[in-house]
């Protein structure tokens, strides 16, 4: 379970703050598929981002299964997969380099080979894994950034714009993987911009505009009858 | 022409990165940016008068050898070698890899126009090379005698780079193209690079200063040489001492016919040449395997130590130092002492190093540091460090063993040859290992400090941070600092490097403590 307790966070520039995000409350709870949706810059990235432990933040408290981001980050990584919008790899290892990397990491000690050879099936992404990562074009660099996040079994998922640059077959298989996981037992709290997607794939979805939270739900209750797009709109011109 | 200008225009304020200081949203960026262009000035002046020293000390014994004006030669010659050198490896990057280029190629201008803007801008950088050095030669010059051509001097500066450029990128493209036939290009790029950098030592220690009549000498043979290699330096220097019309043009024309002819081969060739040197070998039939596994530690180290061998620009900046000891004393292994003494100008090889091993071996280790920009490579990758579950003091533990796995053995083997070499007793013998190690630690730690202060994840070349950036400056001036500021202080004798080094390794501790509370902070913040 993720839950974001009154996140605050904003950048300085010229002495003066600007607030990225701003008093955002949300939960994330065990099998959800929560979509995270807003304009550019509404601070959908910069949240993803402090889930993740990547970024500090001024106020308020991430906790991942009840265990905070800010006193213990080790144990709340252990259980987080993090997908950024554009998959910046270490371009001079080879793909299987990379995985084994993240396994190292992360203790995939068990079946280690199994799950690695599943996803990139999968993904069919196995012949090109002794490849260096920088012969490899943005979809490719995409795929295994899913399939490190996936090797090692996070309860938490945070993706921001995953489906980008994968082809329809990886994108269909991705949500098939999404649907397979949270049924599991993990949850995942993802960003995009295409909302059709969103809307078929998720339970639940929160809107942010200018870094605050706009609505946050059940699927059902935000859109009652009408399309996530115009709900959308709607709240953007509010 | 425009088009040319505005695209030139744009390279260089990419390269200077000058936009930063005034348009950057933040106070602190803009600052630190200010700053930077405050050491650069800096490092402007002191080389300046660094040349202007060395020309003022030197002028004397030229002019008792009646070939004062051959002591611009020597400028001159110094000039050509390091644009000649400098911009070799650049080349690829240049011309044909450029991170603009899917974007210059999309706008509806010719390509000869962009191959011209980047060369022009290459040049531009080299023109400053070549001001640093050719005008306190001038002033130095003037000191003593008169120049009756002071405005063709300063002319003829904005032609000297165009030559050694246009050699640079023509051997640029043959190396590239040659590494490019490599199974592993990277090992490839070591050998052709190193071997190129060998042939550039042996060559400039023949066109060494001149602060001695032999040595004045000695250079005025060395710049007879090189003129019969290179005839447009004879024709510069007779163009100093008497202007000639015919010459003139030569020195003008040979540098702007030569470049002209390039860009138009060039451009004809282009899409060939950058195929070849491009080119990645891509297999699609790998199979999974099984993998031991390894402690986060391991494999930070690992995943840090492919990506400094992978980069042959990051070695050569780093740790050239190691190779260098390495090869002297295979060098005097070979040659015996004499020749080495007489290639150093040192009458005894022996009490030389006796008097200069301890603090020549701790400036190599507190020069050699791989953690500068360690933390700045990362560039857009960082957010994996950020996000794994591993501690940060691992995370830079990791970057130290890199540095320290090139530095301990090459303590190790220079120590134990020195010691047995120069008959050293057993204190001092301890003692030629510990003193560089703990500068070899000063060094791998002092670097990430440095880096973490200044990091920079925006880069369009490697090389930037690297070499050409603030903890790369500091990391320098710091060695220097360290190793050169006690030893002036006090006669160097046995006890006295004991205390040095005992005060190097309590250093070691405030700093590695330093990193650990603030470091980890910073890295929190990036």
């Amino acid at each position: 379970m993720l839950e974001i307790k009154n996140f605050t966070k904003s950048y300085s520039s010229n002495k003066k703050d600007k607030v990225a995000v701003d008093h955002l409350n949300l939960c994330i709870e065990d099998g959800d598929i929560y979509a995270f949706v807003g304009h550019n810059g509404a601070g959908k990235t910069t949240t993803l981002k402090a889930c993740a432990g990547i970024l500090d933040f001024n106020e308020g408290d991430i906790l991942i299964n009840g265990t905070s981001i800010l006193t213990d980050p080790i144990t709340c990584k252990k259980q987080i997969a993090y997908i950024p919008d554009n998959p910046d790899l270490y371009e001079h290892l080879k793909g299987i380099e990379y995985l084994n990397f993240i396994c190292d990491i992360y203790d995939v000690t068990n079946e280690r080979e199994e799950l690695i050879k599943k996803y990139s099936d999968l993904f069919q992404l196995t012949g090109f894994l002794g490849n260096t990562i920088n012969t490899y074009s943005h979809g490719m660099k995409q795929k295994l950034a899913i399939i490190s996040a996936l090797v090692h079994q996070p309860k938490v998922l945070l993706l921001d714009e995953p489906f980008v640059g994968l082809d329809p077959e990886s994108s269909h298989n991705l949500k098939q993987i999404m649907k397979e996981i949270t049924k599991a037992g993990a949850c995942i709290f993802f960003s995009t911009h295409v909302l059709e997607v969103a809307e078929k794939l998720c339970n639940k979805v929160a809107v942010i505009k200018d870094g605050k939270l706009v609505v946050a739900g059940s699927m059902h209750k935000v859109l009652k009858d009408q399309s996530l797009e115009d709900v959308f709109m709607e709240y953007m011109h509010e | 022409m425009n088009k040319f200008l505005l695209i030139t225009k744009v390279n260089l304020l990419s390269f200077f990165n000058f936009g930063k200081v005034t348009s950057s949203k933040y106070k602190t960026e803009k600052r630190r940016n200010f700053y930077k262009i405050l050491l650069l000035l800096f490092a402007f002046v002191y080389l300046s008068y660094y040349v202007y020293m060395m020309v003022d000390t030197s002028m004397p014994n030229f002019i008792a050898l009646n070939k004062p004006t051959y002591l611009l030669g020597v400028l001159f010659t110094y000039s050509c070698l390091i644009i000649l050198v400098s911009n070799v490896f650049k080349v690829k990057n240049i011309l044909f890899d450029f991170k603009d280029y899917d974007l210059l190629m999309s706008l509806p201008i010719k390509r000869n126009i962009v191959i011209l803007s980047k060369i022009v801008s290459i040049y531009l950088l080299n023109l400053l090379y070549t001001m640093i050095i050719m005008i306190p030669g001038y002033f130095a010059y003037i000191k003593y005698l008169n120049l009756d051509s002071s405005f063709l001097y300063f002319f003829l500066i904005f032609i000297i780079p165009i030559v050694p450029l246009f050699l640079s990128l023509i051997i640029g493209i043959i190396l590239s193209w040659l590494t490019s036939n490599f199974k592993n290009k990277t090992i490839g790029s070591y050998i052709v690079n190193i071997s190129l950098i060998v042939i550039v030592m042996l060559i400039s220690f023949r066109t060494d200063s001149a602060s001695s009549i032999e040595m004045a000498n000695s250079s005025i043979n060395s710049i007879d040489k090189f003129g019969n290699i290179y005839p447009l330096m004879i024709i510069y220097l007779r163009l100093i001492s008497s202007f000639n019309i015919i010459d003139f043009l030569l020195f003008i024309g040979v540098p702007a016919v030569l470049m002209s002819i390039f860009i138009y081969i060039i451009d004809i060739y282009y899409s060939k040449i950058r195929l070849k040197l491009l080119k990645t070998n891509v297999k699609d039939n790998y199979e999974i395997k099984t993998y031991h596994q390894n402690s986060a530690l391991s494999s930070l180290y690992k995943k840090e130590l492919k990506k400094f061998v992978s980069n042959s620009l990051y070695v050569l900046n780093t740790i050239f130092g190691c190779i260098l000891i390495i090869v002297f004393i295979i060098l005097i292994i070979i040659f015996k002492d004499n020749t080495i003494a007489k290639l150093l100008t040192v009458p005894d090889l022996g009490d030389f190093l006796k008097k200069y091993v301890f603090i020549g071996l701790s400036l190599l280790c507190a020069m050699s540091s791989t953690t500068h920009p360690s933390i700045s490579l990362e560039g857009k990758s960082l957010w994996i460090l950020k996000s794994i579950p591993v501690h940060t003091d691992t995370i830079f533990l990791s970057k130290i063993l890199v540095n320290l796995t090139f530095l301990i053995p090459t303590i190790l083997i220079s120590g134990t040859f020195f010691g047995f070499y120069l008959h050293l007793d057993s204190i001092s013998f301890l003692l030629i290992y510990l003193m560089p190690l703990g500068y070899a630690i000063l060094a791998s730690v002092s670097g990430l400090i440095f880096n973490l202060l200044s990091p920079n994840f925006d880069f369009d070349n490697e090389i930037r941070v690297i070499k050409q950036s603030l903890p790369a400056f500091l990391s320098i001036i710091g060695a220097f600092l360290v190793v050169i500021v006690p030893i002036s202080i006090k006669e160097i004798t046995i006890n006295y490097l004991i205390s040095i080094t005992a005060s190097i390794y309590i250093i070691d501790v405030i700093l590695a403590y330093i990193l650990h509370i603030y470091g980890k902070n910073k890295f929190s913040k990036l």
